[in-house]
């Protein structure tokens, strides 16, 4: 399994114009935050989902939290501008599998806005069950939970990311 | 109703919602049903997945390949749009908007329609986005420049 700040620096590392992950401020649902920070959150969350509709596995070795916008690794949220403004974190090599997998969703993904993404991370059933709670403890989502749904829900997904 | 079928695809410009937004250019359009006793047209939006592969995760779209077999109504894998219901008046000229020759084929028209009808059952689809569009309102709309 990877580590979440690897598959951040992954995709911060793909953003070489510096257009993808930004520090605009949005709000959405109440809450203010910058939007390259959702974004590359709602990426590692996306991504492993559909990593486990695919595989069964999990990609990423983290616990997400249902915010309101959506799933969020907490580590990574609270860095996000540490890991934007240092290139220099170092991260064991990815293997060629995870890699391909991690190519062809930022290829598939790049394009989606923050509401779409937003709106992809609500539609997870974990996130539903776990967004309504004030306590961080009862946010903590299982990503595992819900593979055999994951695995109809992200069909057509998966195939899509085999012809990207 | 001889002249259209369930399966073939309409380009036109459509309402995406009662409250006003219209499509700027034609969108092709998939017919999942013709009721003859309404006398309406019932239609799906096609939208391409090229440079936004992303939409085959969305829960309300359908995701419908252009290969296997390959397909004359639509040129790129696509996504058929399930969160709206569209129907136009049944017409004669309806004929017209076909672009493509041909239907989709059988096993993934049926497949693409099973999807559509069990969306509808388990999902509410709010009256903005339930849009029909008369004959006179349809032709107005794609006489314009």
């Amino acid at each position: 399994m990877l580590s979440d700040i690897c598959v951040a620096k992954y995709f911060l590392d793909k953003d070489i114009n510096s257009t993808e992950f930004t520090k605009d401020l949005i709000k959405r649902n109440g809450r203010k935050f910058y939007e390259g920070n959702a974004r590359l959150n709602k990426y590692l969350h996306l991504a492993q989902n559909i990593y486990i509709a695919k595989t069964g596995k999990k990609l990423i070795d983290v616990d997400f939290y249902a915010y309101d916008n959506g799933a969020v690794s907490t580590n990574i949220q609270a860095n996000y501008v540490v890991l934007l403004d240092n290139k220099n974190i170092s991260c064991d090599k990815i293997p060629e599998e995870e890699k391909c997998f991690l190519e062809k969703f930022h290829k598939a993904f790049r394009n989606a806005t923050i509401d779409e993404l937003i709106e992809l991370s609500h539609e997870d059933v974990e996130w539903q069950n776990r967004s309504n709670f004030y306590n961080k403890e009862h946010q903590k989502m299982d990503s595992l939970k819900f593979k055999k749904q994951y695995k109809k829900q992200y069909e057509d997904i998966v195939k899509m990311l085999d012809r990207v | 109703m001889g002249n259209i079928e369930v399966g073939e695809v309409l380009w036109f410009k459509m309402k995406f919602k009662n409250s006003g937004a219209t499509a700027k250019s034609k969108h092709p359009y998939l017919i999942v049903e013709i009721d003859k006793t309404l006398n309406i047209v019932e239609i799906a939006q096609l939208s391409s997945l090229k440079g936004k592969e992303y939409r085959a995760a969305f829960k309300s779209n359908k995701t419908i390949y252009s290969d296997n077999p390959m397909e004359s109504v639509i040129y790129e894998d696509s996504i058929m749009q399930m969160d709206n219901t569209f129907k136009v008046e049944y017409h004669s000229e309806l004929e017209k908007y076909k672009q493509t020759q041909g239907k989709l084929s059988k096993e993934k028209l049926s497949d693409a329609i099973s999807e559509y009808r069990k969306y509808h059952e388990e999902n509410f689809i709010e009256e903005d986005r339930q849009v029909y569009m008369s004959q006179t309102e349809l032709g107005a709309l794609n006489t314009k420049a």
